[in-house]
């Protein structure tokens, strides 16, 4: 479903991703996790053909981004890191816009945005300013955009930062339900979300892969403890 | 082009939801009234001629070179301080198809407030007998001067992330565009004795195309100058777009 081969991205002399390989299958749920500044934002903005890769190749669903960037971007569904939205719309309009752009028109376009409201519980704010939500609910406004055409596949960045518990919960509890249909990538930096959601996970750390494995098999490499893995092959940030 | 569609609709809209536009189209209609009516020695009453050409629409590129990139200052800066281009840029939509989105948007705010100065036209209709071929060919002029400005403004906006730094790059740079088509300006240089400089100037300006246009002259050259003009600028863009991400 998603297929990464030798991916490079560079920015100047610096790789920001150096090398790296790996496939994520229907079903799969994917936990991108290391350090701030390890590559993940990176990895994931050419996974969804934001930025043009310096080296190696990305399939989405069998197609290139490369060459069919269009056709690969309806198979996916980003939210971005910083949960970007137009904050001059309202919630409703934003996500009417982006039905647009997604190709939806008529009964199909009410009936996607309507689902996406459902599910990511947006129904009290859709009249609402985007500049006048809180965190919480701008974190949502942008999940739901990324529902919109129901993908094969989600690409999440850092999908529960800045969530309460409970709104962690619920995001947590919607990753794995979509995952057992769709193929899933979201990174985190909270361990914790790797066993609460994933069925593997991935270390990276200064854009190279450093482990890999079902959220188990990491924790037996650790001694037990995904903490201590996580520390034992990581940069800390004051060394880097 | 459904993209295009969607993204013009979108700009359109965000546009006339922000105070912002409704305080730039009273300015611009403030201002282009003011000067045709009280510009000391060329009073459009006073004069007692009903052409438009040598009071109303002489200001016109002037002001326009300040309007265009005002409607244009937020266009692409927005996209890049709100990290939404990174949302467009995700889906199934061109680069360019953003681009002209983007420019149609302005190019429409400009043709409504463009549209509200027709009160000018009345006034002078009430008061004389003017030739209406002028006035419409006029105002085909301004509206492709403003879209050059447009276009240029885009295309500087699409470099920056701050609307100010857009917008002061932008003004003086159409500017320039006047100024060196200006008679001044031209017979400055042709008095100089380099009476080329004069001609190499005055053919990159808006200047002499417009003045055509507001006598009631559509040259098809001149309509191309401004067409190609828009589409450089637009094809930069786009260029810029796809490089800033690389």
């Amino acid at each position: 479903m998603i297929e990464v081969n030798h991916l490079t991205k560079q920015f100047g002399h610096k790789a920001a991703v150096d090398d790296i390989s790996f496939s994520v299958e229907k079903g799969e749920v994917l936990g991108f996790l290391g350090p701030n500044g390890a590559g993940k934002s990176t990895t994931m903005r050419v996974i969804t053909g934001f930025l043009p890769p310096s080296g190696g190749t990305v399939h989405i669903c069998g197609i290139s981004m490369k060459d069919k960037p269009e056709d690969a971007k309806r198979k996916i569904g980003y939210l971005p890191e910083s949960a970007p939205l137009y904050n001059d719309m309202t919630v409703l309009g934003f996500l009417r816009f982006c039905a647009d752009i997604r190709g939806f028109s008529g009964l199909a376009k009410r009936q996607a945005v309507d689902r996406v409201i459902v599910t990511c519980f947006l129904d009290s704010v859709i009249h609402q300013s985007i500049d006048t939500l809180s965190k919480g609910y701008r974190h949502r406004t942008c999940l739901a955009q990324a529902l919109l055409h129901d993908p094969e596949v989600l690409i999440l960045d850092e999908p529960t930062d800045g969530l309460d518990p409970n709104q962690k919960h619920e995001v947590r509890k919607l990753i794995r339900e979509l995952g057992k249909e769709k193929t899933i990538v979201f990174s985190t930096h909270i361990l914790e979300e790797v066993d609460a959601a994933c069925t593997r996970a991935m270390i990276i750390d200064q854009g190279k892969l450093v482990a890999e494995g079902t959220p188990e098999a990491l924790r037996n490499e650790g001694d037990g403890s995904l903490t201590e893995l996580f520390r034992k092959l990581t940069t800390p940030d004051v060394a880097a | 082009m459904k993209n295009i569609w969607s993204i013009f609709r979108r700009e359109v809209s965000s546009f006339f939801t922000s105070p912002l536009a409704y305080v730039l189209i009273f300015i611009f209609l403030v201002v282009t009234n003011a000067l045709t009516f009280l510009w000391p020695g060329r009073e459009l009453i006073e004069n007692e001629q009903a052409v438009l050409k040598d009071f109303f629409f002489y200001y016109h590129p002037w002001v326009l070179a300040f309007y265009g990139p005002m409607l244009a200052m937020r266009s692409l800066s927005d996209e890049h301080r709100q990290g939404t281009i990174e949302l467009l840029s995700t889906m199934p939509v061109r680069t360019i198809e953003v681009v002209l989105g983007k420019f149609f948007g302005a190019l429409t705010v400009l043709a409504v407030s463009l549209a509200l100065t027709i009160v000018v036209v009345f006034t002078v209709s009430y008061l004389g007998d003017p030739d209406g071929g002028p006035i419409w060919s006029g105002y085909l002029g301004s509206l492709l001067v403003g879209g050059t400005f447009i276009a240029v403004s885009i295309a500087i906006s699409a470099l920056t992330r701050s609307q100010v730094i857009s917008v002061a790059v932008s003004i003086p740079l159409c500017l320039v565009l006047c100024i060196i088509g200006f008679d001044p300006v031209v017979n400055f240089f042709n008095d100089s004795g380099v009476p080329i400089v004069a001609e190499i100037l005055s053919s990159l300006s808006v200047i002499p195309p417009f003045t055509d246009f507001a006598k009631g002259l559509i040259d098809l050259r001149y309509v191309f100058y401004f067409v190609s003009v828009i589409a450089l600028c637009l094809f930069a863009t786009n260029l810029v777009l796809q490089s800033k991400r690389a």
